[in-house]
């Protein structure tokens, strides 16, 4: 083998380098967090997506219809038997539930505090996390295989906390089934309106997704006007 | 269930087995399913060609009997059940006191320890019936054995049953009991009137009464109970084709054919005369006796082709 | 973790006052925790009528999804030969599939028990038995007709010698006997060849078939032969055979005196053409799908 030369050696690593940056880990767009002004400009809305993985029962948020290896890493910090790193199998991860918000300021903190509470169930409280979840003749999380049922359950649990706790009023949540959100003692009626997506294929979720952003940012757009419609007459007047 | 299909197949065959082999897995059986508190001298099981069912044996729950062994010997008392397997007999006053669990309990049982009945051999029992005398006076007349004869439709039972008489004495039968429990239609039960409406006539037999599209969900063609004949189609498919001739083999063929064609004759006199003289000169020059008695036996050995060689050259002579 | 708490900011042109509630939990450590939200079924409507209740046993009055050993009913019996051989082809059908029902509904409760380790289902299993047993003899009394009307078709030397038979008494039969004649003609061209009683009964798909063409061969000699008996005047100047089934559909549809003329009408306007095969069944579907609707509007 001939020694390698600088300039060989420089290709190499320029080579390297591009095949880490080409490296496709998931939906560009979901990449890393959002601030408000992110979303608006990127023409995204004020919206936060629930998908739930089919093979394992963990639910994983999004601020965009996508989502993104980032998104993985922030959300599941301490990986156990029972709570493991899921993969980005895309095909296994399903939307539960499409949350629209009053504005993006809402959107982004609903966003926070679902991390925010996952974090709490994960890392600082764990043991009271485990309490509240149903266990299994052995005393561990019910299963059936890997998949657990309580994940979702929680993540229904803590939309509802986030949405009572900064009391983001206006909140529409589109269910994939209505039959996920529960009683509706754990909702309060004034600030949360409850629909269900459209029957859809799931071979077009993207799709659907994508038309459910495009419609919020329309209906936020338009309630902006007539907001500022408003404005403007009662500082004319 | 339906669709557990090989159940039979992987389970041991019980009835099928040797006596003495039969008796020790019932045992095994007995020890692993039955709870500690029915254990205990069971009554020897008979194998299934050998049991008979009540109508066969003559004896149907509700009935009299009158017990000829054990402790309540001289006691007439009814029948609770018979169990074919067995050859036993679930009598009311034959019990025996057993320790039972909860969940065999019934209502109003407040203790553990309960009078549970116990099962007897048909053979301690005999049939009994009660007979009214003119006066009113009731006795009790036991049969020592029953006969089965003639045929009724019995309207409790809904079945065509067999009369019991006692033996020797024809004159004396021995009705069947009332059935316990009345048999009352539940929701499967279909009422008679529907059952015994005629709905089906026979009016012409130019017409198939089964659509004939759907008549390979009665019959399976491809049962391999039936003869299964090919069609030329398929026999055709099914057996190789021939192979062609390669070009040498044609020139082989060829070949052969251009050659004459062997033909089996007779030997004529002289080679016969030529062939002889020399074996004859052969066999006289030989001294030893060892030899010649060798020789000898040797020429008495056939060839299996000769017979086929004189068979062509007949056949040769005959075309000729 | 940032500790900042977010404040929404406000509008320059709306006198909106800064909100009183955060946007942010403070200390994770500190926040309650709710429980699990658990899905229910009271959100959605299911419809009494839905198809999978059908799998139940009571549908949607259900009090539970598996009976015990003895809720199950073991009190009828099975269906016997007799009583099935009494019953129509659409009444077996019903049948069957009320038993296909019930053995679903078992199925259902078996796999359940099975998954839940419950193993008492020997009731379940009893009846389900009983309800096979009737499935098998529904199949074994349809069997036992097709068979008989298979072997029925092979017993053609019987048919011709009563369809002689009956030739011979048709044509002897004195005047006041030709009525109830008639009307066994009726049965028997109906028994033997198919040809529907009633024009309106006909399926022309199924019924215009080899049989049909024979039966109606036979029916029209016949009637053309007691006629042309019954008055040798005509006799004379007729023609036998009737040539094809042009001439001896008339004797099937009308009287035979109309028949005779409308076929001596036939021959004259020279329209009594010999079809040839492939042309008979399509002539003779159109001809009566005609006749039907002619007598559709006679009614009307």
């Amino acid at each position: 083998m001939p020694m390698r030369l600088r300039a060989e050696k420089k290709m190499r690593k320029h080579l390297i380098e591009q095949l880490k940056a080409r490296k496709v880990l998931g939906a560009r767009i979901a990449e890393g967090k959002k601030t408000a002004e992110e979303l608006r400009r990127l023409n995204l809305a004020p919206q936060v997506y629930l998908f739930k993985n089919l093979f394992s029962g963990q639910v994983l948020y999004s601020q965009v219809p996508a989502f993104h290896q980032d998104q993985i890493d922030q959300q599941f910090v301490r990986p156990n038997w029972e709570n493991r790193k899921p993969s980005r199998r895309n095909d296994l991860w399903r939307v539960m539930c499409v949350a629209t918000f009053d504005n993006y300021d809402y959107a982004v903190a609903a966003f926070r505090g679902l991390v925010q509470l996952r974090q709490a169930r994960d890392v600082v409280q764990q043991k009271e996390a485990k309490a509240l979840r149903r266990k299994n003749d052995e005393g561990n999380t019910w299963y059936a295989g890997q998949y657990r049922p309580t994940y979702s359950q929680e993540a229904v649990a803590d939309l509802a906390h986030v949405i009572e706790e900064f009391e983001l009023e206006n909140t529409k949540l589109m269910w994939e089934n209505a039959w996920r959100r529960g009683d509706d003692k754990h909702w309060s009626a004034e600030l949360v309106q409850h629909e269900t997506l459209p029957p859809f294929n799931p071979r077009d979720q993207n799709i659907l997704l994508d038309e459910l952003r495009a419609k919020a940012v329309e209906e936020f757009a338009k309630l902006r006007e007539t907001e500022e419609h408003q404005e403007e007459a009662s500082v004319i007047a | 269930m339906s669709w557990n299909t090989a159940k039979k197949r992987f389970q041991r065959d019980i009835e099928s087995l040797p006596t003495r082999l039969r008796e020790y897995y019932q045992r095994e059986l007995n020890a692993r399913y039955t709870l500690p508190t029915f254990e205990g001298a069971q009554l020897p099981t008979i194998p299934a060609p050998k049991r008979k069912t009540n109508v066969q044996k003559g004896i149907a729950p509700g009935d009299l009997v009158y017990i000829t062994e054990g402790e309540k010997k001289g006691t007439v008392t009814s029948v609770f059940h018979y169990n074919p397997s067995n050859d036993a007999v679930l009598v009311a006053n034959v019990t025996e006191k057993r320790i039972t669990p909860k969940t065999t309990w019934v209502d109003n049982q407040n203790s553990h320890y309960v009078d549970y009945p116990k099962y007897i051999p048909h053979s301690s029992v005999k049939l009994a019936g009660k007979d009214r005398d003119d006066s009113g006076k009731v006795s009790y007349v036991v049969a020592d054995e029953i006969v089965l004869k003639d045929k009724y439709y019995d309207d409790r039972y809904r079945s065509w049953l067999p009369r019991r008489f006692v033996k020797h004495h024809d004159t004396i039968e021995i009705p069947w009991p009332n059935p316990p429990t009345a048999f009352e239609d539940d929701s499967l039960s279909t009422p008679e009137l529907a059952v015994l409406e005629k709905t089906y006539e026979l009016q012409t037999i130019a017409k198939p009464p089964f659509p004939k599209a759907a008549l390979d969900q009665l019959r399976n063609p491809y049962s391999r109970h039936k003869k299964r004949v090919l069609s030329e189609l398929q026999a055709r498919r099914l057996n190789s084709p021939e192979m062609p001739l390669s070009t040498e083999q044609k020139i082989y063929l060829a070949k052969q054919a251009n050659k004459p064609k062997k033909v089996y004759t007779n030997l004529s006199e002289e080679i016969k005369d030529f062939i002889g003289d020399k074996i004859a000169q052969h066999v006289n020059s030989i001294k030893e006796p060892a030899m010649l008695a060798h020789l000898e036996a040797l020429s008495k050995s056939t060839i299996p082709d000769f017979k086929k060689t004189m068979e062509n050259i007949k056949e040769n002579e005959k075309t000729q | 973790m940032s500790m900042r708490i977010p404040v929404r900011t406000l509008s320059s042109c709306v006198a909106n006052l800064a909100r009183a509630k955060k946007l942010s939990f403070g200390d994770l450590s500190k926040v309650q925790l709710r429980e699990p939200i658990v899905p229910t079924h009271k959100n959605f409507d299911v419809s009494p009528d839905h198809p999978l209740w059908a799998f139940f046993p009571e549908g949607n009055k259900s009090e539970s999804a598996l009976r015990g050993s003895d809720e199950v009913e073991l009190n009828s019996r099975e269906w016997t030969f007799p009583e099935l051989r009494r019953k129509s082809f659409e009444d077996l059908h019903r049948l069957w599939y009320l038993t296909l029902k019930e053995r679903n509904i078992l199925a259902r409760e078996v796999r359940l028990a099975e998954a839940l380790r419950y193993s008492r289902t020997q009731q379940h299993e009893a009846l389900d038995e009983k309800l096979v047993t009737v499935q098998k003899r529904i199949k074994q009394v349809l069997l036992e007709r097709q068979v008989a009307y298979e072997r029925v078709q092979t017993f053609t030397e019987q048919q011709q010698a009563y369809l002689a038979e009956f030739e011979e008494r048709y044509l002897n039969a004195g005047a006041d006997e030709i009525v109830s004649y008639n009307e066994k003609l009726v049965r028997l061209q109906y028994a033997l060849f198919g040809i529907q009683p009633q024009l309106q009964d006909y399926n022309l798909e199924e019924d215009i078939n080899i049989k049909f063409v024979n039966g109606l061969s036979y029916v029209s000699n016949l009637k053309l032969k007691r006629y042309l008996d019954r008055n040798p005047n005509v006799a004379k100047t007729f023609e036998l055979p009737l040539n094809g089934v042009v001439e001896e559909l008339p004797f099937l549809l009308r009287g035979v005196d109309e028949a005779v003329e409308e076929v001596q009408a036939l021959r004259e306007s020279g329209e009594n053409v010999k079809l040839d095969k492939i042309q008979v069944f399509p002539f003779l579907r159109s001809a009566l799908a005609n006749a039907i609707e002619q007598e559709q509007q006679e009614f009307q």
